[in-house]
C-alpha cells in the first residue's frame, strides 16, 4: 500500500518512463559492445581488464531491468538496481566533470553530446524518479495478476 | 390233618413244581426283557458315543443311518434333512440310490405331505412322528421298500425324514424296536441341533473373521489416508508459505532477485557476445601479449632532443587535444591505419618511436606500439609513466 503522500499513478508514469528509457538505452549498447567498451574506458574509472566484461553485461542488465520495471515485476528490486546504476553513472559523470575530461556521455550511443552539468542534473532527475517508483509504485503490476491470494491458498 | 397231608405229598410237589416252572419261565422272560433293555440302552449309548464327537451335519446323517440300519439289520434306508433358512436339502442313503434332482422345494413339498399323513401332525420342536402313508416317499423318487418311516422336527426351520427298508431277517420290527428307533431319532435330533448350532457358530465366526479382515483393511486404509492427509497438509503448508514468501518478496527489495537478474544478464550477455558479429574479447588482448620495450622519461627526452626518435601520443584525439607532449603525433588505435598512412608511412623503420598514452581503463600505448611493430618498425618503445611523468619532469607539454 503506497503512502498517502505519493501518487501511485505518477509512480506508474515514472516507472514506464524509466523502464522504457533503459530498454532504449540498452539496445545500441548490446549491438555495439565494442563502442560501449570505449565509452566505459573513456571515463577512466574501470580497470582495463574489466572494461569489456562490463560492456557485455551492463546493457543486458539495463534491458532486463527495463523490461521488468515496465511489466511491474519485482518492482522494488529492479528499481533498486536501476537506482544503483543511475547512481554509478551520476558519480562517474561528476568525477569526470570535475576532472574536465573531454568525453561524451555514452548513455544511449557512442556519439552522444559531451558530458556537462545538465547531463548530471538529468541523471539526478532520473534517479529521483526511480526512488519515487521504489516507494510509491503499486499500480498495474503484472506480477500481482498472477499471484494467488493467500486467502485462496 | 396229618394223614391228609401225607395222602397228597405228591400233588403238592407237583403243584410246587408247576409254580416253580412258572417262576422260572417268568424269570426267563424278565431276563429276556432285561437283556433287551440292556441291548437298547447299549445301542443308545453306542449311538450317543459315535455321534457326540461329530459336528458336521453330513457326517452325522451318515453315521446315524449306518449305525441304525446296522443295529436293526436293515438293508436300505435314507435320511432327508431340510434347512428352510438356507433353502437346502441334504439326503444320505444306504443300500439305495439317491433320488435325482431333489431340490429344496421338492423336499419341502415332500415334508409337507408327510406332515399331513403323520400320526401326531405336530410341528413342535424336537418331536418325532410316524408317517402313516409311506407310499408318498416312493412317489418322490425314493426306491425303497419301507418298513418304518418317521418325520422329525428339530425346530420350524430344520426338519427331516427317516425311512428304513426291510430287515435282513424275516422278523418284523417289534414295538420295542420301534420305541428304540424313536429314542435313537430323538437322540439324533439333539446332535443335529448341536451340529447346526456349531455350523451357525462357524458361519458367524467366518463372518466375524471376514468383518475383522475388512476392519483391518479399513483401518489400514484409514492409516494410509491419514498419512496421505498429513503429507498433503505439509505440502499445503509448504505451498502456502512459498506463496506468502513470494507475496512478501514482491513488496520488498530482495537480494535474490538482484543476484538472479545479474546472473541472467551475465549468461545472456556472454552467449550473445559469442554469436554477435560485433562481439568483443572478454579480456584485453594486450594481457596475453609480450609487453613492448620501455623507455624512461630521461632517455626519451634525450633521444627526442637528438632527433633520433618520433613521439607518438596513442590516446583518443579529445585527450590529445586537451594536453599532449610537445611535437607528439596523435595516433589513436581506433584511427591507426588512416593516421599511420598519413603521418608515419614514410618513416624510416630503423628510427626509434616513443609511444605514450594510457589510463586505468586502456593501455593505448601498448596497442599502438604493437601495431607499429607489426609495420616493421624495429625500435618502438613505450614511455614509462606517460604524459604525467613527462610533465612531472617539467618537460614541455602543449595544451
Amino acid at each position: 500500500m503506497a503512502p498517502k503522500i505519493g501518487n501511485r499513478y505518477l509512480a506508474l508514469i515514472f516507472r514506464l518512463y524509466i523502464g522504457g528509457l533503459f530498454i532504449y538505452a540498452s539496445i545500441y549498447k548490446i549491438n555495439y559492445a565494442g563502442e560501449f567498451a570505449e565509452t566505459i574506458a573513456s571515463y577512466q574509472l574501470v580497470p582495463f581488464w574489466a572494461v569489456n566484461v562490463l560492456a557485455l553485461v551492463m546493457p543486458w542488465t539495463e534491458l532486463f531491468c527495463g523490461l521488468l520495471l515496465v511489466a511491474g515485476i519485482r518492482t522494488r528490486s529492479v528499481a533498486t538496481m536501476i537506482a544503483a546504476m543511475l547512481g554509478l553513472f551520476t558519480l562517474a559523470l561528476a568525477i569526470n566533470l570535475l576532472r574536465g575530461a573531454p568525453i561524451v556521455c555514452g548513455c544511449f550511443r557512442a556519439t552522444d553530446d559531451p558530458i556537462g552539468w545538465t547531463t548530471l542534473v538529468r541523471d539526478l532527475a532520473w534517479l529521483a524518479m526511480t526512488v519515487y517508483v521504489y516507494f510509491f509504485d503499486s499500480a498495474w503490476q503484472l506480477e500481482k495478476l498472477f499471484l494467488i491470494p493467500l486467502e485462496e491458498v | 390233618m396229618k394223614g391228609n397231608s401225607r395222602d397228597h405229598p405228591h400233588s403238592d410237589l407237583e403243584r410246587n413244581n408247576v409254580e416253580l416252572q412258572h417262576a422260572v419261565e417268568k424269570a426267563k422272560q424278565i431276563q429276556s426283557q432285561l437283556d433287551r433293555q440292556v441291548f437298547y440302552l447299549k445301542t443308545l449309548y453306542d449311538l450317543t458315543s459315535e455321534l457326540s464327537p461329530i459336528v458336521q451335519t453330513e457326517r452325522l446323517l451318515e453315521t446315524f443311518l449306518l449305525m441304525t440300519i446296522g443295529t436293526y439289520g436293515i438293508s436300505q434306508g435314507f435320511v432327508l434333512l431340510l434347512n428352510r433358512e438356507t433353502r437346502s436339502a441334504q439326503v444320505v442313503t444306504r443300500g439305495m440310490e439317491k433320488p435325482k434332482g431333489l431340490s429344496a422345494e421338492a423336499a419341502e413339498s415332500l415334508l409337507y405331505q408327510s406332515f399331513n399323513v403323520s400320526e401326531d401332525k405336530s410341528l413342535a420342536p424336537m418331536t418325532v412322528s410316524r408317517i402313516t402313508a409311506p407310499e408318498l416317499l416312493l412317489e418322490a423318487g425314493f426306491d425303497i421298500k419301507i418298513t418304518c418311516s418317521l418325520m422329525f422336527v428339530i425346530d420350524p426351520s430344520l426338519m427331516g425324514l427317516v425311512a428304513f427298508g426291510t430287515k435282513l431277517s424275516p422278523s418284523p420290527l417289534s414295538s420295542e424296536d420301534e420305541g428304540l428307533l424313536f429314542a435313537l431319532v430323538s437322540n439324533f435330533m439333539v446332535f443335529l441341533k448341536t451340529a447346526r448350532s456349531f455350523e451357525t457358530i462357524q458361519t458367524l465366526n467366518a463372518d466375524l473373521e471376514r468383518r475383522n479382515q475388512e476392519l483391518r483393511q479399513t483401518i489400514a486404509e484409514l492409516t494410509e489416508a491419514r498419512h496421505t492427509i498429513t503429507v498433503l497438509e505439509k505440502a499445503k503448508n509448504h505451498i502456502k508459505s512459498l506463496v506468502q514468501w513470494q507475496t512478501e518478496r514482491i513488496g520488498r527489495l530482495s537480494l535474490l532477485d538482484v543476484i538472479l537478474i545479474l546472473t541472467v544478464s551475465i549468461v545472456v550477455g556472454l552467449l550473445f557476445n559469442i554469436s554477435s558479429p560485433n562481439g568483443v574479447t572478454l579480456l584485453p588482448v594486450s594481457i596475453f601479449r609480450q609487453s613492448p620495450p620501455v623507455v624512461t622519461v630521461l632517455e626519451a627526452k634525450r633521444i627526442l632532443d637528438e632527433d633520433e626518435a618520433v613521439l607518438v601520443d596513442a590516446r583518443p584525439f579529445e585527450f590529445y587535444k586537451e594536453k599532449h607532449i610537445k611535437e607528439a603525433i596523435n595516433v589513436p588505435p581506433s584511427l591507426f591505419d588512416i593516421v599511420y598512412m598519413m603521418k608515419l608511412s614514410n618513416l624510416d623503420p630503423q628510427r626509434a618511436i616513443v609511444v605514450y598514452g594510457r589510463n586505468i581503463s586502456r593501455h593505448y600505448d601498448e596497442e599502438v606500439a604493437h601495431r607499429l611493430m607489426q609495420r616493421d618498425h624495429q625500435d618502438v618503445r613505450v614511455l614509462t609513466g606517460g604524459l604525467s611523468a613527462w610533465a612531472k619532469h617539467g618537460y614541455p607539454v602543449e595544451q
